[in-house]
């Protein structure tokens, strides 16, 4: 008996060192990945220019300080914020409400960021004590925190039935839409432009106060995350086993709805709508690290970190000196890798 | 009775001989390369975007509007200024009918066909239906109408003056158009002369939109952007840009550093009095709050520390030009901006107010150029 218990308990230690490792080199893989972003750009900074420029910024002159401090460590931020952000958000929906296809789009929280973005654009409102440059991030934030507001209520409502909350919100994503084209059809094509190229996502309008915020609001849901990561390993057993546990499913599925709407208004109000990591971004995750959220949750943190910030270096990269709006590049960075997973899984199988 | 009859007939008679005597076919070729015949003189016509009627108007200054029976937008959408005057003196235009919103997938071809025009004027790539819808076209040219593309957007360079031909053929006024393209040849070959005769190539970045779209939209070769050329300029963005238009970081701009910095501003006086973003010029604007909404959106750090900005070389032209017979105004203003030491005795503004002094019916309002600081 001691001998097979041994075995199990190695063999359970192996898989925690093993998935363990894999998280380590998750994170090793986001800052390798912020350097690359960082080195990377038409000026041609060398590596050792750019870490002297980090740390003592007046030793550059000062269009290079420009470039690095105003230009690539706000872009590069926010790709790791953002990121993060929207993959820690794909992994609590999916689990809360049981669905591999569920992302905090499907929520319709994105698609409301976007009516809210494009009201900004075509009726160009004054708000007082607001900067002109602050809101349309404003708006696209209120919009898309009100469609929170509106899955709260539903959540509430429906006793956090799972298929209401899922159907509501993809209603909420198709009236969002119809809404944002009604809008596309009575504006100036400069506006229509301006909104589509809103909707494809962009990093380069992200400065230091942006990264602050979404970075701020990451590092607060972050905890209460983690705090639920067991409950939530509890749910993907089902949800009928996780009440026969004495879990409160519909007081939890509130909670973590509140969790995911905060943090995909804040990545989505100010970059634009970048789909597919929160989508993608803990499939990956899972794959690598299996179900057990105390790993999976920064696993999806990391990993859309980790596919943002190189979609962020591709832009750059791929043709000097012109930026290719990175909303373009998730899914052409996240599909491959996705694939490689899978076919990975199925020769093991 | 029969004296009446005969008297009737014989009037029948001469009205029909007249017609035919003024029915006039040409044929011509549209800057989409179709061959179109029609009818002279064109009764009634329909445009796309209301902002060629000042080409309209030029062309017949005494009856701007005549026969317009329909257009896709009103002028007030891109010309208000122009639009208040032209309420002013043809208080009719205010009744001309709207066939659809502001782009092609607006437009009603029922209404263009119940307006039933002998010819529609459509730009090859403007906001209206193009040269590529097919369908519209054939169900216009199916009702009778005659269709004819002219182009002041896509190619600029090379379509400008075979479109005012064109129309000036088709409107009769084929005088005027002429007078206008020799005026508008004469300076484009003064610009060309004296640029052959510098080695100089001026680095020079061109904005679209500063203030408008986010930073920073280049325009390589497409619309304004071979402008620059002409004007003597080396186009940065059109080394790099793999379309007309493609978006550059700021890193670009500063790692480039272009001798000169041309933003084309489409703000409004009503956005700058609102302290709205967009750099803005056009009517309301005087030079001073021109310079200022420009040298505003500059103070910007990425902005403040190109050489362009600092040494006064950084400048706003009407972004309306774009789509313009009146673009020989900007191409002034790229060279002038671009060559100061050989186009020093050009004053682009001095050009504009001669278009309109002899040509249109209207009154020139406005700034539609301003440098960073107020330095010319």
């Amino acid at each position: 008996m001691s001998a097979i218990g041994n075995t199990l308990y190695q063999q359970f230690g192996a898989i925690r060192r093993w998935r363990l490792l894999m998280v380590s080199a998750m994170a090793v893989g986001v800052l390798v990945m912020l350097c690359l972003d960082l080195w990377a750009g038409p000026a041609g900074l060398a590596f050792s220019d750019i870490v002297t420029g980090l740390i003592d910024p007046q030793q550059l002159e000062l269009r290079h300080r420009i470039i690095l401090w105003d230009v690539r460590l706000p872009d590069a931020l926010i790709a790791l914020a953002v990121g993060a952000a929207l993959g820690l958000a794909g992994v609590e929906t999916q689990t809360i409400l049981d669905n591999p296809l569920a992302s905090p789009f499907t929520l319709g929280v994105s698609s409301a960021a976007v009516l809210g973005a494009s009201l900004a654009i075509v009726v160009v409102p004054v708000v007082p004590f607001f900067a002109e440059a602050a809101v349309l991030p404003m708006m696209a934030l209120l919009f898309a925190l009100g469609s929170g507001v509106l899955i709260l209520m539903i959540v509430r409502w429906s006793n956090g039935a799972r298929e209401t909350v899922v159907l509501f919100g993809i209603a909420l994503v198709f009236l969002c839409n119809a809404l944002t084209a009604g809008l596309q059809y009575i504006a100036s094509a400069e506006a229509v432009q301006q909104i589509v190229f809103w909707t494809i996502g962009n990093l380069t309008r992200a400065g230091w106060p942006e990264v602050a915020m979404v970075g701020a609001c990451f590092v607060c849901v972050l905890p209460f995350s983690l705090r639920h990561v067991w409950v939530m390993t509890l749910l993907r057993g089902g949800e009928a086993h996780a009440r026969s546990m004495g879990i409160n499913v519909a007081r939890l599925r509130l909670w973590v709805i509140l969790r995911v709407s905060l943090l995909a208004a804040f990545a989505v109000c100010f970059v634009g709508a970048i789909g597919f990591i929160g989508l993608v971004g803990p499939h990956i995750a899972r794959l690598m690290l299996g179900e057990d959220h105390r790993m999976l949750v920064p696993g999806s943190a990391l990993c859309g970190a980790l596919i943002l910030s190189c979609a962020s270096f591709l832009s750059k990269a791929l043709i000097p000196g012109v930026i290719i709006p990175v909303g373009i590049l998730t899914a052409v960075v996240g599909v491959p890798v996705f694939l490689g997973l899978l076919s990975g899984r199925r020769r093991m199988a | 009775m029969q004296a009446v009859l005969r008297y009737l007939s014989a009037l029948i008679f001469t009205i029909v001989v007249m017609q035919q005597a003024s029915a006039n076919v040409i044929e011509v070729t549209d800057i989409a390369g179709r061959n179109v015949t029609v009818e002279l003189p064109v009764k009634r016509l329909v445009v796309s975007e209301a902002r060629y009627l000042p080409l309209l108007a030029l062309l017949r200054p005494d009856d701007p509007i005549k026969g317009i029976v329909g257009m896709m937008t009103p002028l007030g959408w891109t010309h208000p200024d122009i639009e208040a005057q032209l309420f002013e003196r043809y208080p009719e235009a205010r009744d001309i009918p709207l066939f659809g919103g502001r782009n092609k997938d607006s437009v009603s071809v029922e209404k263009i066909i119940d307006l039933a025009p002998e010819l529609a004027i459509f730009g090859l790539n403007d906001h209206g239906p193009g040269a590529k819808n097919a369908e519209l076209i054939d169900q216009l040219i199916a009702a009778g109408t005659k269709i004819v593309f002219i182009d002041f957007r896509s190619d600029p360079l090379h379509n400008t003056l075979p479109s005012i031909r064109l129309l000036g053929r088709l409107l009769g006024a084929e005088n005027r158009a002429g007078e206008y393209a020799d005026f508008y040849q004469a300076r484009f070959d003064r610009i060309v002369t004296r640029v052959s005769q510098t080695e100089q190539r001026p680095t020079v970045f061109l904005q679209a939109h500063p203030g408008r779209f986010e930073c920073c939209w280049g325009m390589a070769d497409g619309m304004l952007g071979p402008f620059i050329e002409i004007a003597g300029g080396t186009n940065i963005a059109d080394a790099v840009a793999p379309g007309p238009t493609a978006q550059h970081t700021a890193e670009f701009l500063l790692t480039e550093n272009p001798d000169v910095w041309i933003g084309t501003a489409s703000g409004t006086f009503d956005e700058f009095t609102d302290g709205a973003e967009p750099v803005a010029l056009g009517a309301g604007m005087t030079p001073e709050t021109a310079s200022q909404s420009l040298t505003r959106y500059l103070s910007a750090p990425e902005f403040a520390a190109l050489d362009a900005v600092r040494n006064g070389r950084a400048h706003s032209i009407w972004h309306n030009f774009y789509n313009s017979p009146f673009n020989i105004v900007a191409l002034e203003a790229f060279a002038k901006w671009t060559h100061p030491e050989i186009f020093n005795d050009i004053d682009p503004m001095e050009t504009l107010t001669e278009i309109y002094a002899r040509w249109l019916p209207f009154e020139l309002n406005g700034t539609y150029a301003a440098s960073v600081g107020g330095v010319q």
